[in-house]
């Protein structure tokens, strides 16, 4: 559970850094968008049940690698993605400890049921 | 798999899960936080509608009012926060019908929660993107609102699975979907999938 929550707090972070550190322009806009869905995910993905998709979390990380060079702003606006990006690749490959069993889980729904 | 000494396990345990999602201990303070989300998004609703004077803002100014005025909350006939408040409703509603084998008994309403937490929260997602990439205002009780539909989606998602996974075994022993989404497992009696009290 725990590392999907801190992605979400790396998301919080991105939607509130352009405020706070006062920059601007595209990467104001891609930090907010990403940041709002990584937070998103991260707080779903907490949820044992649909851990799975921690794997956007993951999708989102490598994004974040590569936008500053992508949307050209390869200057300090960049740290955050860079460093928020990496990190959230690192926790949401993450799976953590499981409590609970779930019948199979999504994939039974087109694997054919557990029992 | 459990043993039978296994302290206080539920009879509506979904098969290969080790506990219920039904039960009530899992949804109930689900509900309680969607009547949360319903009394703020009534009050946001409220201010839009010029019912209340003025908003609770206690960080970013005028952001309140910027935000619960913009253009974007008028798109509709009626204010966004309204429509959150009946989609909270909606929730609220939705996650109190049925008993505690409800995923099994009642797959239909499980599924209808689960329409219901999902998009609500996706969409005050968009809202809060619009908010800060567009109108480069923020609104303190409109992400608290967000917050809490996003915290909601996880938690309510447990239940939609066991209800899915039920309709894949109703249609693996060839019996109608149809009647399981509308009325349950209707397996001869003694086949049937645990159900616990209702």
């Amino acid at each position: 559970m725990w590392p999907h929550v801190a992605t979400s707090v790396i998301g919080f972070w991105l939607l509130a850094s352009p405020d706070l550190l006062e920059y601007a322009g595209t990467a104001r806009m891609n930090n907010q968008i990403v940041g709002a869905w990584l937070a998103t995910f991260g707080l779903i993905a907490a949820s044992e049940s649909v851990r799975a998709l921690r794997w956007v979390n993951v999708a989102l990380g490598t994004w974040l690698l590569v936008a500053p060079f992508l949307l050209d702003y390869p200057d300090e606006r960049a740290c955050g993605s860079l460093v928020g990006g990496m990190a959230a690749i690192a926790l949401s490959s993450i799976h953590g400890p499981s409590s609970e069993r779930f019948g199979g889980g999504w994939t039974a729904l087109w694997k054919g049921a557990s029992s | 798999m459990s043993t039978l000494f296994e302290p206080s396990i539920d009879p509506a345990t979904p098969p290969g899960w080790t506990y219920n999602p039904s039960a009530w201990s899992e949804r109930l303070w689900l509900i309680g936080v969607a009547i949360l989300g319903f009394g703020l998004s009534l009050y946001l609703g409220s201010y839009q509608l010029g019912m209340v004077a003025r908003v609770w803002e206690p960080f970013f100014g005028t952001g309140s009012e910027q935000v619960l005025h913009s253009a974007l909350s008028r798109v509709l006939p009626v204010p966004d926060a309204a429509l959150g408040a009946l989609a909270y409703a909606v929730d609220a509603v939705a996650g109190t019908i049925g008993g505690a084998g409800r995923w099994r008994t009642m797959p239909w309403i499980v599924v209808l929660f689960g329409l219901a937490v999902g998009p609500l929260g996706l969409v005050s997602v968009l809202l809060v993107i619009a908010q800060a990439v567009w109108l480069e205002a923020w609104c303190t009780l409109c992400l608290l609102s967000a917050l809490i539909s996003v915290v909601m989606i996880g938690p309510a998602m447990d239940e939609v699975l066991a209800s899915l996974q039920l309709f894949t075994r109703v249609r693996e022993r060839g019996m109608p979907l149809w009647e399981a989404f509308w009325h349950g497992d209707r397996a001869p009696r003694g086949k049937r999938e645990p159900c616990g009290p209702t």
